[in-house]
């Protein structure tokens, strides 16, 4: 990933803390995308920048700190949401309020629709469309994030990709584009 | 007179290409599908919208603040 001659493990902190600063719009974007709450998912990015602190010195310099900040991220979701399953995912619409431009109306299909729909998903299908479908990293480095295989990885995304189509067929809105597709 | 081509010599002896599989239920009908293609478009759409939306707010001081205050107290 980068041309510096080898160094010792741990970067000298002042740049690590720039290349933090740097990932944080995008943690914040997969953390919104996968837990659908904006507020959750800024806790989940102050837990995850807390936990990646403290465990610096397992970071290799000269890897990819993004990813292994998703991959933080991931497992500090994954151990809340153990703990939350059964809360209601957002419906009241708090989460579409919360976005600068609330997104596609009319034609599109229902934004609401859409984000519980994204939360019926199983988790594993969720992050995987997210990392794949939204932040643009390949199936390889989903798969690294995800730590699974890349088969894995892109059956995940194909699954999750049908299941939300099928979960979203039956909204209103869906049936208007149908109709038109048809 | 050329002769005419027989489709076994396109054929790899023995083996079959099976392009045919699909998803349980959904039956093999070109409309279904134009129809499922445009909601997939529609749902990697809204992915991006919700993703990008985020990824282009300015970071919330809270996450600054708590760098700064990290940074420092290492060390």
């Amino acid at each position: 990933m980068t041309n510096e001659p080898q160094k010792p493990d741990v970067a000298d902190s002042s740049s690590i803390k720039a290349d933090m600063i740097a990932a944080i719009p995008s943690l914040r974007a997969f953390a919104v995308s996968l837990s659908g709450n904006a507020d959750r998912a800024d806790d989940l990015v102050q837990e995850t920048l807390v936990k990646a602190w403290s465990h610096l010195s397992s970071f290799q310099a000269g890897t990819n700190l993004s990813a292994w900040l998703f991959t933080i991220l991931r497992n500090v979701y994954y151990s809340e949401y153990r703990k939350r399953r059964r809360e209601v995912a957002d419906s009241d619409g708090a989460f579409a309020a919360q976005l600068s431009q609330p997104a596609a109306q009319n034609d599109h299909m229902d934004f609401l629709d859409f984000t519980a729909a994204m939360q019926k998903l199983p988790p594993d299908q969720r992050e995987a469309i997210i990392l794949v479908g939204a932040s643009g990293l390949s199936y390889e480095e989903a798969a690294a994030v995800c730590s699974c295989a890349v088969g894995t990885m892109k059956s995940r995304v194909n699954r999750g990709r049908n299941r939300l189509a099928e979960l979203l067929s039956s909204s209103p809105a869906a049936q208007k584009i149908i109709a038109k597709a048809g | 007179m050329s002769e005419v081509k027989k489709p076994e010599m396109t054929k790899k002896a023995g083996k079959e290409k099976d392009n045919s599989i699909r998803v349980v239920g959904n039956p093999p009908v070109v409309k279904a599908q134009a129809q499922q293609s445009e909601i997939q478009i529609q749902i990697g759409r809204q992915l991006r919208t919700v993703y990008d939306d985020v990824l282009n707010q300015p970071i919330p001081d809270r996450f600054m603040e708590l760098l700064q205050k990290l940074d420092t107290s290492k060390k």
